[in-house]
């Protein structure tokens, strides 16, 4: 006898299937391989039935399987979030402290940006690069610093950073970066800015918190406020905010001595 | 929805600036506990699939093509479990969903041959003789029947290996060829071509035993 599949392959195996699955059972018309087939599917569906302790027991092993899954889903996500520590340490400072604060000190900051304040014909200095803001840990920051911070962060939720370099100078001269989402804060001790300074034209004056402050554009673009509050001189830098946005969030700084 | 279980961080971190839309901090989203009640879910390739839907589908039939193949119901049952334990422990690197029948029968056919290798039972077939009858069927029908089973189970085991895992597959498994190609690690043309010579060669035994096959 012929074992070969015949010519009509496809229209003989979509036959087989119907008859295994039990869509159609073996016609008259049909050869004899697909009623043999037909009886072979008849003698094996008793097999997939399952009796009552087989139910229970493909019940026990299915409440072992799913403590099994989410064990092994929990652990993936544990592996996902922990393996690539750094990147999850980059991720969480950009997520919970990135908009927070970044301090640091720049030796150079007052004596160069601030020398010449007391000059009538006010013009305010360049702000220093920030790569020139190192930071460090929170362990080594100078204690009772008082800084103009935003309000109402978390206790954690600012990293310190601090350059002790005094870049020659007898005692080290103190600035300081504060980072929020959409703007840095340029923060230095420093003598008041004089009132003629407020007389020069060439920047538009914005009064908040019943003192006064500067408005400019830096260098690349970004629009800058100046005000002398606490015995600092700050500088907000923003590509980001509006003007009010900047004088709001001036508005809203807090002295804290940390 | 925000019940009394989510989390929220961000009142702990956020600070809008009073009087303005502007956030300076940055208000993660909420995240919300899942309920005991969510069914657990598992993610192959983009398709999500729940679990209970998966085991529903599978359990039964892969539990009887390891009866099939290792012709004890306890031994069965006792790999079945390595089965879906195998297969919960690896479904991560399982590609695609149009894969996991295959995939499952695949581990069930691994195994299997673990058991073997481990055992060298000397299987037969016949023994599936009394595991083979409808669970409403009547004594008489239960005895004419085991007889004509017992003959076919018979001639079943005179087949070649891959003529009876095929049969096993296809009869016992219900698998598409093009799944039984994937399981067998072969093409599917093949298939149709093993399932086509087994039958013939057991159609033949039949014959030769002065059987029948009724039409």
């Amino acid at each position: 006898m012929n074992d070969e599949l015949p010519e009509s392959e496809h229209s003989w195996l979509d036959r087989l299937d119907a008859i295994v699955e039990g869509q159609q059972a073996p016609a008259p018309e049909d050869d004899e391989l697909l009623h043999l087939a037909g009886k072979l599917a008849a003698t094996f569906a008793p097999l997939r039935e399952l009796d009552a302790p087989a139910r229970t027991r493909k019940q026990r092993l299915g409440t072992k399987l799913r403590a099994q899954l989410a064990a092994s889903q929990a652990s993936r996500a544990r592996r996902w979030l922990f393996r690539p520590l750094m990147v999850a340490a980059a991720i969480l400072l950009f997520l919970l402290l990135g908009p927070g604060l970044i301090f640091e000190i720049s030796p150079l900051g007052q004596s160069l940006n601030h020398s010449n304040r007391t000059v009538v014909g006010w013009q305010m200095n360049d702000l220093p690069s920030v790569d020139q803001y190192n930071m460090v840990s929170p362990p080594t920051f100078p204690k009772n610093q008082p800084l103009l911070l935003p309000t109402g962060l978390g206790p954690n939720a600012y990293i310190v950073a601090l350059n002790g370099n005094s870049y020659g100078s007898s005692t080290p001269i103190l600035s300081y970066l504060v980072y929020t989402q959409h703007a840095i804060i340029y923060e230095s001790p420093s003598n008041p800015i004089p009132p003629q300074a407020f007389q020069d034209s060439s920047y538009q004056v914005v009064t908040f918190n019943d003192q006064q402050g500067f408005i400019s554009s830096t260098g690349d673009g970004q629009t800058r406020l100046e005000w002398y509050q606490d015995g600092l001189l700050c500088d907000i830098v923003s590509n980001i905010l509006t003007v009010n946005q900047m004088v709001e969030l001036a508005g809203s700084l807090k002295l804290t001595n940390l | 929805m925000q019940g009394e279980d989510s989390m929220d961080i961000g009142s702990d971190v956020g600070v809008p600036i009073a009087g303005s839309q502007l956030s300076i901090w940055p208000l993660p989203a909420r995240q919300e506990k899942k309920t005991k009640a969510q069914a657990q879910t598992i993610k192959i390739g983009n398709v999500t699939i729940a679990f209970d839907e998966l085991y529903s589908q599978y359990y039964a039939r892969v539990l009887a093509y390891l009866r099939f193949r290792v012709g004890s119901n306890e031994v069965a049952e006792e790999l079945v479990s390595q089965v879906f334990e195998r297969a919960i422990t690896h479904i991560g690197d399982l590609q695609s969903a149009a894969a996991l029948g295959a995939w499952l029968f695949r581990i069930a056919r691994n195994c299997a041959t673990d058991y073997f290798r481990r055992q060298r039972p000397a299987t037969s077939l016949e023994t599936l003789a009394d595991s083979c009858h409808p669970c409403d069927a009547s004594p008489e029908e239960v005895v004419v029947a085991r007889e004509e089973r017992m003959t076919l189970l018979a001639h079943l085991n005179r087949l070649s290996e891959r003529e009876r895992e095929v049969i096993g597959l296809k009869f016992v498994a219900c698998l598409q060829n093009r799944e039984i190609a994937r399981v067998l690690n072969m093409p599917e043309g093949t298939v149709g071509s093993l399932l086509y010579r087994a039958l013939a060669r057991l159609r033949n035994a039949l014959h030769d035993e002065g059987g029948r096959i009724d039409t």
